[in-house]
């Protein structure tokens, strides 16, 4: 027993650490609709890997990770640059559209690549199981970095994120704002997503923020709660692969999910209740 | 000895097939903004293909030889309706969560209980591989066929009640609309929407559908607002991509899925510069 | 005026891209080389067009038909041999072909869809075209009928069965009564090519005096039945038989009975000629990462019985590999799965010899 929670110290801890700061993205990434970005990015960060292979660095070496960082970057700069005051072509369209383009690319290069299909997204797989005390401990310093970047310019992101039509500043100030908002972004996918893979750091972004949603408007109000919501979920999914021989991130994930969509279907039929009691009653 | 143009004209009747009815979704794909529903509905319908493949495989001895897999399993098609019911139910003022949210977990969620299914109940990963980048150089005319079948009919019935259709997305934007029985009619669409994601995937794959999808629609967005101009636009650009892809696919010898998707890419970017070009003159 | 502007649109746009496909066209011919790096043999043209879905087996066929067919392969030597994405040369090679040789388990999962569409009546499965090069081997691994809870992947026992050169003997012989249905007229040429064949494979294996004291066939069926090492326990003139034991044996004599684990079952039939004790596979299911249960039950494993080799085919990420040696302090071996996976290695006895020099120079 002793000898499980050792083993599982270390993966909990990252997982606490990441479900914190994805839920933070996450409310962003909720209020602004732009759901799949972080698909996008794990997509683009790996054509980055890939081309930095085919330039002949060897995998894993810090040139290959230097260049699919710096490769995430200028892209997510391009789309950071594409918020306009009238949006013909909603957010949402562009992020597929790059997702669509990186992955194509990535199929191209695939072959000239040895091991290449590990680069497109539906196989980019982590896991978690494996980190060791210097990784959590090289994640804990990335993660307090960008928090303290985003403790500064915390309102004027909360601003733009909240605002649906238009913009809440020039057009320049925006976009900077969006740039260093989707920088820091990126920089935690890139580093999230080997560890973890690409659906579960997914999933930690989007489902304990909606789950938090649900019940309640307050910024802060959602950032606690779905850092909780996150922290928890991971815990028991990490539990359950255990205990069920399960794949781990495939049961993290499956069992948030169905939490958000179970939550859901109660807060729909608790207000029907609700309502014909009203309706009774008078 | 198979010259260019036989070995290339099952494959692009195919994609005309698939851009006419793409066009059309596609456009509503983008106003609703839950543009990776076509990920999510493939995956969803993989997930039950995944369930079918698995309650076979209890029956069977294991040594049957399980050669092709249709993605287009009878559960596929159930799981499709399920989730259809599932997204025309949440779409609703009291769940505060943007519907492509709920899309994405769904998709999350498919993927992985799929892998867990399979893990423990047959155990091979082939099929996610296949449904991605699609095998549309092999398409046979049998598939032609009934993808011509399915895109008749339904494309049919769309055009048909397309104001109904059009009424909902309206909706979806906040702005008014004259659609009776909104609920129904958003049912209808996201079922139909799923049959046709189904047939298409199992043809073309995920990729090239999505392509076909979002960016022929986006580009159109950018020249016009009214839906028969962007239809009309996006279908002569998903053609032109579509024979220069398959050409530079059979020359370079590369999948022809990134290669479509390359110039559709370039159309898009040729008209962003037209639009900006055109935006200076006028100025 | 919105029609002016698509007109103006279209034109603009045809023009450009009809452009760029003339300058395409002259890059492709750069791509025409491409193609050739999936060829053995001689393009001659009038003798029999082979394909095969590995590297392997296309080096073994061109031995055998020699002169006779033009042998190309699918598979890259460094790729996955799960995932093979389609290309249009591929249906081209298919629907020319006058024989196909592949597994015959469930491996080329990948193939059946092209076979489909090859519209090849020639090489489909029961047709003489049609080689299962598996047919006839000792297959490692096989589940019972009753027993699924453990989910083993390929039901029919572990199909990597090129990395065992026992196998190749049973592959040769295969190919040749492929070859002998389809061309009969040059029988006899083939069977002599093969039988060329099995005795390299025996010579590369025990070395050429056991080889000719015994006989190929008598020392593999020994070594297939473990006696093979107490055989050659015996005395023998001035020593023990073991004494003139050569070849890929001997050279793997440091080790016998080593205990090692490896990323996913690739491994199997090598270890097993080697003597390699495999305890434990990381990731037993392709695309299936492993249980939180499975992940401490290895990294006990590792550390309690102090295993420090981890074979790695060379087509898996090495981002986990990476993160089991820090965790676990084990070094990771990246070994190319097939002929031409590494630039260098051009047929399986280079293969094999790569293998066991890697394998000798990295264990403890």
């Amino acid at each position: 027993m002793i000898d499980t929670l050792k083993f599982l110290a270390a993966p909990i801890t990252l997982t606490i650490l990441m479900a914190g700061i994805l839920s933070y993205f996450g409310n962003h990434i909720l209020s602004r609709g732009i759901i799949f970005i972080d698909i996008a990015v794990a997509q683009i960060a790996a054509l980055g890997t890939m081309i930095g292979l085919l330039l002949g660095y060897a995998e894993e070496s810090l040139n290959v990770q230097l260049i699919s960082y710096a490769f995430t970057i200028i892209v997510i700069s391009i789309f950071a640059l594409t918020k306009f005051h009238k949006q013909v072509i909603p957010q949402e369209a562009i992020i597929g559209i790059i997702y669509c383009i990186g992955l194509g690319i990535a199929l191209l290069l695939a072959e000239r690549i040895p091991g290449g299909s590990n680069f497109i997204s539906k196989t980019i797989t982590g896991n978690l199981l494996w980190v060791t005390w210097g990784k959590v401990l090289e994640c804990f310093v990335i993660f307090l970095v960008i928090g303290i970047i985003h403790l500064v310019f915390w309102k004027h992101f909360i601003l733009i994120s909240g605002t649906r039509n238009g913009l809440p500043y020039s057009l320049w100030r925006t976009r900077f704002y969006e740039l260093i908002f989707y920088i820091t972004f990126s920089i935690i996918i890139v580093k999230a997503v080997p560890g973890g893979g690409v659906f579960l750091i997914f999933t930690l972004l989007i489902a304990p923020a909606s789950a938090a949603t649900l019940f309640t408007d307050s910024w802060k109000k959602r950032f606690i709660w779905s850092w909780i919501i996150g922290t928890l979920g991971s815990i028991t999914g990490i539990y359950l692969s255990y205990t069920l021989n399960i794949s781990n991130a495939p049961a993290i994930v499956t069992l948030l999910g169905l939490v958000v969509f179970i939550l859901a279907f109660i807060k729909l039929t608790a207000r029907k209740l609700s309502l014909n009691n009203k309706n009774q009653a008078v | 000895m198979i010259s260019v143009l036989d070995f290339m004209i099952a494959p692009f009747i195919a994609c005309i097939l698939l851009i006419i009815i793409t066009s059309y979704f596609g456009i509503h794909v983008i106003e609703r903004e839950i543009i990776f529903i076509d990920i999510a509905l493939a995956q969803i319908a993989a997930f039950g293909s995944a369930v079918s493949l698995v309650i076979n495989k209890l029956g069977i001895s294991p040594h049957e030889d399980i050669h092709e897999h249709d993605s287009r399993t009878f559960l596929a098609y159930v799981f499709c309706l399920i989730a259809a019911g599932l997204f025309t139910l949440l779409k609703n003022k009291r769940i505060k969560i943007p519907l492509e949210a709920l899309i994405g977990i769904a998709y999350a969620v498919a993927t992985t209980a799929a892998v867990i299914i399979l893990d423990k109940g047959a155990g091979s990963d082939v099929h996610i591989h296949d449904m991605l980048v699609g095998s549309i150089l092999w398409v046979s005319w049998h598939q032609i066929i009934r993808l011509l079948i399915v895109v008749t009919v339904i494309g049919g019935f769309h055009f048909i009640f397309r104001d109904k259709f059009k009424g909902i997305t309206l909706l979806y934007q906040g702005k008014e609309s004259n659609t009776t029985r909104p609920k129904l009619w958003d049912f209808i669409f996201y079922f139909t929407f799923g049959i046709v994601i189904v047939e298409a995937v199992y043809v073309g794959g995920i990729l090239t559908v999505f392509a076909f999808l979002i960016i022929p629609a986006s580009t159109s967005a950018l020249f016009s607002t009214r839906w028969s101009r962007r239809v009309l636009t996006a279908i002569l650009i998903g053609c032109i991509s579509t024979i220069l892809g398959l050409y530079l696919s059979w020359v370079m010898d590369i999948p022809c899925s990134p290669a479509i998707i390359l110039f559709l890419a370039v159309s898009l970017f040729i008209s962003i510069i037209i639009k900006a070009l055109l935006k200076l003159k006028t100025h | 005026m919105k029609t002016d502007i698509r007109v103006k649109l279209m034109t603009i746009k045809s023009s450009i891209l009809i452009l760029s496909l003339l300058v395409l066209h002259n890059i492709t011919i750069d791509a025409q080389g491409n193609r050739q790096r999936n060829r053995y043999g001689q393009s001659s043209g009038s003798g029999l067009n082979i394909v095969c879905s590995f590297s392997d087996y296309a080096s073994i066929a061109e031995f055998i038909a020699g002169d006779m067919a033009t042998v190309s392969f699918i598979a890259q030597g460094e790729q996955d041999p799960h995932f093979v994405p389609p290309k249009p040369s591929y249906a081209v090679t298919l629907s020319r072909a006058d024989m196909w040789i592949t597994t015959g388990m469930d491996l080329e999962m990948w193939s059946a869809t092209l076979l489909d569409k090859a519209h090849n009546r020639k090489i489909m499965d029961g047709e003489t075209g049609f080689v299962a090069v598996s047919d006839g081997i000792n297959i490692l691994q096989k589940v019972d009928k009753g027993d699924r809870t453990e989910g083993d992947v390929h039901l029919m026992g572990n199909p990597h069965i090129n990395t065992g050169p026992v196998n190749w003997k049973i592959i040769a012989r295969n190919i040749t009564i492929g070859l002998i249905k389809i061309d009969p007229a040059n029988a006899a040429l083939y069977q002599k090519n093969r039988d060329d064949f099995l005795d390299k494979v025996d010579r590369a294996l025990f070395g050429d005096k056991l080889v000719d004291l015994f006989g190929g066939e008598t020392l593999t069926k020994m070594l297939e039945n473990n006696t093979l090492f107490t055989f050659l326990d015996r005395t023998y003139e001035e020593g023990k038989l073991i004494d003139l034991l050569g070849g890929w044996l001997k050279k793997a004599m440091p080790l016998r009975g080593k205990r090692i684990i490896t990323y996913h079952k690739n491994w199997a039939y090598l270890a097993n000629t080697l003597g390699l004790d495999i305890v434990g596979y990381i990731e037993p299911k392709p695309g299936i990462p492993p249980s939180a249960k499975h992940v401490q039950y290895m990294i006990d494993l590792i550390n309690e019985q102090n295993i420090k080799l981890m074979l790695v085919a060379s087509y898996f990420e090495k981002k986990t590999p990476n993160m089991i040696e820090e965790k676990t302090g084990i070094k990771a071996l990246y070994l190319p799965l097939f002929v031409h996976g590494v630039p260098g290695i051009n047929d399986n006895f280079d293969l094999v010899d790569y293998w066991i020099d890697q394998i000798n120079a990295n264990i403890q």
